[in-house]
Formats: structure tokens, C-alpha cells, sequence
């Protein structure tokens, strides 16, 4: 490449975008049956040039763009895809990628350029669709969550029908039964009333836990531990007083995790309360054993890595997870990561739960069983690079907890905290472990964890080109 | 399927034919329902003996060799399921046919009462006149007509 190039042509301002603009000049000069060098010597650039242009590792200055642009037989306009908002060929890929149909026509990748800046209407339209799409499909999540794991709704029905079937029974002989003898008379009607007044008490109960659980209320609620982790989850497990009294030692913090209970725990059901007050009188341990400015500091000075953090601040990564995740809650929102951190005893079942950002943590049951939590060690703190059924780029750490267990069995809670890589940071899909929240909402291909057909049967492209991460 | 096909043909016989009056066997806990099913087949003429506890049901229905059992599947003590496997591995009750109550229809259920040999299903609630042809069907038909 002549080196002076670039600068001799600088003549303008430079075009943002360069990822989207590689892409439209490679998609144009492959569609006009161009080479690189055929393309470069038009332009009066090199060929090793161009190619860093079409790969977006140099950015276009704007004279160069209106050459090539001109070379291409394509308005500059177009070229520098104006009007069109930063990311939407990524988006799109991601989208195409997610809903690839298995037969042609399939989504023309090679053309995304070209669809963003010739048609920015219907790329937008696309890019909504999408986003409405994923909605839905959170929304189905916790409904889908609810009435198949919801132990109160099927009991319930089952003794509504009971009820409603004893009623029938009843009133049916007695209209029907001309003939019947007065004690018997007395007895169907005696029936008739209690199973009656039965089938209305389970109606109203029925209608009461619809009523709890009104879709413009957050559903996470279905035992008093989901009620407990929604509330910590929407204070995001941050609370500034129990902080503050850490400073004067471990009583103070616990005497504020009381107070706090008591302030916040009036809108839990009675069961809920004796589960939030041991969940913030953890949280006032935590934050006894190191103070969010120490654990900021130690930021600064290794980075985000759980494994050097422990390590230098000599702490239980179970309790590194925590503090982290509430570090970040005091963090502006556009600094945040997007964190999140759940917990599972060895049975499975959700302890503990924070949901971050960009990847769903599961719910409920059934988890995913390809999450590293699931293979969590006592003796260290794993960490792993996946990618989510979404294609989110995810680093996971895990631990495990030992905590004195029933009969001299230690519990072992494992911990699995969740910090999305930016979607801009290259990442090499291929060798990833693709991991779902629960199998029916998946959008995995193939996987031999599969104890539930997804709800979408559409294959993740991504998926069938990850092997399996070897363990 | 062939050992339950042999028990079935054992029993192709209808029990009623020897001994007259058909004997009805109800495993159900809800009792203002059992009193109306109860009260239902015996104005047909048969003879009905009322089980409300899972756990004692195999006892008594060994003991009557019942001509129908009556099952509900949601039992306190031991689930309908398990009496009915111990019914049709019982080569004493060969003859006796099973029809199974439930509140919950769900196709898994009913697949799981015919596997394991059920003749009918019915899901709650059940008309009275469904339930009593049910049985009556049950009681002069060829043996083995598994359906519901």
C-alpha cells in the first residue's frame, strides 16, 4: 500500500461506521462483479487497503468515499448510509441469524448493506418486529413458567373440579330423580349445598391468585422465596443504610438489615418476611467483610476478574459475586455491565437471583443444564466464555458456598455470576458453549441437555456451529 | 399388552352371568361424590361397595372381586395408578374391569391409565347418565374393550 494514501485524500470529515460501510462497498463491488484489485485500481487505493475498508478497520475518509462510491456507480449517500442508525447491519445479522428459515429464500447477509441504506424504512421495520418479538417472548416465558409450574394453580383447579363435579352429581339426582325417598331428598340437598358453597370458595381463591399475579404486575411471585427475590432484585440488592451502618461493625449492619425488613417486607406475604430478613442480614454480612470503596479500589487496580479480586481481597467468591452486584447497582446506569447473579442448591432449585442484562438467568425449575453453575467446584472459582441461544457474547465465573447443612451434611449453594461481553468485542463463535435459560424457550439447534421440546422449533445457526465446550 | 390380553380373555366371561348381581367396587375420597355415584349404580340394581382410602382399596377389591372398579386417580393413602397396576397384575381379578375417575384430563394421564391396562376413562365432571352407561357397558360388554 502506498502509505501516504490515506493522508494525501483526507479531505473531509470521516464517516462513522466503518463495519457498515466495508460491508456496503464489499456488497456492491461483489453485486457490480468486482475484485478487490480491480475496485482499488479504479479508486487509486491498494487492494490490502481496500480490504482493511471492507472489513471496517479503517475508517473511509470522505473524499475516498465519494471516489468509491462513484467507482460503484452508487451515491455517496448510500455509501455512508445516512440516515440510518449505528449498528442496525449488526442487529440485523443477529436477527437473521436468530430466525434463519431452513429453506430459500434466506435472509441475503451479503446484502445487509445494502438493505440498511436503500431501504432504511423497512430495515427499521424489521429491527422493531424483532424487538417486539423478544418481548413477547419474555412475556410467554413467565407465563409459560407460571402454568406449568405453579403447584397452587393446578391444586386448586383440581379441587374446583371435584367440587363442580359433586354439585352436578347432586343436582342431577335430585331433578332427575322423581322418586326419591325424603332422606335422600335431605341428603343430595345437603351435599348439593356444602359442595356448592365448596366450588364458589375455590372460584373466588382462583380468581384472587389470577388477580396476584395481573400481567402489569411483575410475575416473578409464585413462592414466598420468588416473592422474597423480586423485591431484593427490584432494589437490585442495593440498600445505601445497610452500607453506611456497616462502618460501625457487624451489629449496626444487622440492626439496619432489621429495619429495612420491617420497612420493605409489609408488601410480602406474612411467609415472605422471615426469608427477606435473613436474605438483607446476608447482605449486611457482606458488607461487613468489605466495604463497596475497597472493592472499587481493588477494581481499579487488577480489573474485572472475580478470580485476581478474591485472591487480593482474601474473600469468599460467594461473597465477591454479591458485593460486585451491588457495587454495580450504584453505579450510573450507563456504566453498569449488566451483572447478573443467581444461586442454586444442588437440587436445582433457585436460591438467589439477579437478572442482568442482554441474557435470561433461568426461572423457577428447569433450568438449562449446560450453565457452569450446574458444574461448579468447591475448590475454585470457574470461569467461562459462552454464548447465550441469543448470540450474547457472556463471561460466566461460578463458586460454590458451603454452609452447614441437616445431619453434618454440608450445603453447597452454587453460584453463577453472568457480565455480558459488549456485542462490539470481537468474539470467535465457533468453539463457544451455547447456553439457553430453560429448554422451552431455547433457541438452541441441537443439545443433548434437551428435557423439553422449545415452544420454537427454529434452529440456532449459532448452536449447530458450537461444539460443545469440553469440560 | 399380552400378559394384560391374557387376563382379559380369562376374564371374557362376564362375572355378572355367574353370579347375578353385578358387584361395583368405588375407591373415591370426595364423599358427596362417591354418595351420588354410590346411589346412582345402586338404583341400577347393583351391588356397591364404597373404598375412600387409597391405601386399603387393593384389600377390599381382592376381598369382593368386584365386577368394576370404580378408580378415582387422586387418592389419600396410595394414587389410583398404583392400584390399578396391582388390579391388573392380580390373576384372581382377571375378570375385574377398571374405570378410572380424574379430574385432570391431560393426555398424559389418560396415556398412563392405558398403559397400564385401564378398560375406561372418564374425566370430572361426568354427567350421570354418561357414567352410569359407562358402566353398564362396561358390565355386559366383551371384555377388553379398553376406550373412555
Amino acid at each position: 500500500m502506498r502509505e501516504g494514501e490515506a493522508r494525501v485524500t483526507t479531505g473531509g470529515e470521516e464517516a462513522a461506521d466503518p463495519r457498515g460501510i466495508g460491508r456496503r462497498i464489499r456488497a456492491r463491488r461483489r453485486t457490480l462483479g468486482l475484485d478487490q484489485k480491480a475496485l482499488a485500481s479504479r479508486v487509486g487505493i491498494s487492494p490490502a487497503y481496500l480490504s482493511l475498508i471492507e472489513n471496517g478497520r479503517r475508517r473511509v475518509p470522505k473524499a475516498l468515499g465519494e471516489r468509491i462510491a462513484a467507482a460503484l456507480d452508487m451515491t455517496p449517500a448510500l455509501l455512508f448510509g445516512a440516515g440510518v442508525g449505528a449498528g442496525w447491519e449488526e442487529a440485523l445479522a443477529t436477527l437473521a441469524g436468530r430466525r434463519e428459515p431452513t429453506d430459500p429464500p434466506r435472509p441475503e447477509i451479503a446484502h445487509l448493506g445494502r438493505l440498511v441504506a436503500e431501504y432504511p424504512g423497512w430495515a427499521r421495520l424489521i429491527l422493531e418486529q424483532g424487538r417486539e418479538i423478544e418481548a413477547l417472548e419474555a412475556r410467554l416465558a413467565i407465563l409459560a413458567d407460571r402454568l406449568s409450574g405453579d403447584p397452587y394453580l393446578a391444586d386448586t383447579l383440581h379441587a374446583l373440579l371435584s367440587s363442580v363435579t359433586a354439585v352436578q352429581a347432586s343436582a342431577d339426582i335430585l331433578a332427575r330423580t322423581p322418586e326419591l325417598a325424603p332422606d335422600e331428598v335431605e341428603r343430595f340437598r345437603f351435599n348439593l349445598s356444602v359442595e356448592a358453597r365448596r366450588t364458589a370458595d375455590r372460584a373466588r381463591a382462583l380468581i384472587e391468585h389470577f388477580d396476584r399475579s395481573r400481567l402489569d404486575k411483575p410475575l416473578e411471585a409464585t413462592t414466598p422465596r420468588e416473592e422474597v427475590m423480586a423485591l431484593l432484585a427490584r432494589h437490585r440488592h442495593h440498600f445505601p443504610a445497610i452500607e453506611t451502618a456497616a462502618e460501625d461493625g457487624p451489629a449496626a449492619a444487622r440492626e439496619a438489615a432489621g429495619s429495612i425488613a420491617a420497612e420493605i417486607g409489609g408488601a410480602l406475604s406474612a411467609e415472605a418476611r422471615p426469608l427477606l430478613r435473613a436474605a438483607l442480614e446476608q447482605l449486611a454480612e457482606d458488607a461487613t467483610a468489605l466495604s463497596l470503596s475497597d472493592l472499587a479500589a481493588a477494581i481499579e487496580e487488577v480489573g474485572f476478574d472475580p478470580v485476581q479480586l478474591s485472591a487480593r481481597l482474601d474473600l469468599m467468591a460467594a461473597r465477591l459475586f454479591r458485593r460486585l452486584v451491588v457495587l454495580e447497582a450504584r453505579q450510573e446506569e450507563a456504566d453498569r455491565d449488566g451483572l447478573g447473579l443467581v444461586a442454586f442448591d444442588r437440587a436445582g432449585a433457585v436460591l438467589w437471583r439477579h437478572q442482568g442484562e442482554g441474557f435470561a438467568l433461568p426461572r423457577l425449575r428447569a433450568a438449562c443444564a449446560l450453565w457452569p453453575v450446574f458444574r461448579a467446584r468447591p475448590d475454585e472459582i470457574g470461569q467461562h466464555q459462552l454464548l447465550t441461544d441469543r448470540g450474547t457474547p457472556i463471561e460466566v465465573w461460578t463458586a460454590v458456598e458451603i454452609r452447614p447443612g441437616a445431619e453434618g451434611v454440608a450445603r453447597q449453594i452454587a453460584w453463577q455470576l453472568v457480565r455480558p461481553v459488549p456485542r462490539m468485542a470481537a468474539v470467535p463463535a465457533g468453539d463457544r458453549l451455547v447456553v439457553g435459560a430453560s429448554c422451552r424457550l431455547c433457541r438452541r439447534g441441537a443439545c443433548p441437555e434437551r428435557r423439553e421440546p422449545a415452544f420454537f422449533a427454529a434452529p440456532a445457526p449459532a448452536a449447530e456451529a458450537a461444539p460443545l465446550e469440553p469440560d | 399388552m399380552s400378559e394384560q390380553g391374557r387376563h382379559r380373555q380369562e376374564g371374557a366371561v362376564p362375572a355378572v352371568e355367574a353370579h347375578g348381581r353385578a358387584r361395583i367396587c368405588l375407591v373415591e375420597d370426595e364423599m358427596a361424590i362417591a354418595e351420588a355415584i354410590s346411589f346412582l349404580l345402586e338404583r341400577e340394581g347393583w351391588q356397591v361397595e364404597l373404598v375412600a382410602d387409597g391405601a386399603a382399596a387393593i384389600d377390599a377389591i381382592r376381598r369382593a372381586r368386584p365386577d368394576v372398579v370404580i378408580l378415582d386417580l387422586m387418592l389419600p393413602g396410595r394414587s389410583g395408578y398404583d392400584i390399578l397396576r396391582d388390579i391388573k397384575a392380580d390373576p384372581a381379578l382377571a375378570g375385574t374391569r377398571v374405570l378410572m375417575l380424574t379430574a385432570r384430563g391431560q393426555e398424559r394421564d389418560r396415556e398412563r391409565a392405558a398403559t397400564l391396562g385401564v378398560d375406561r376413562f372418564m374425566t370430572k365432571p361426568f354427567s350421570n347418565t354418561e357414567l352410569v352407561g359407562t358402566v353398564r357397558v362396561m358390565l355386559s360388554g366383551p371384555a377388553g374393550e379398553a376406550g373412555g
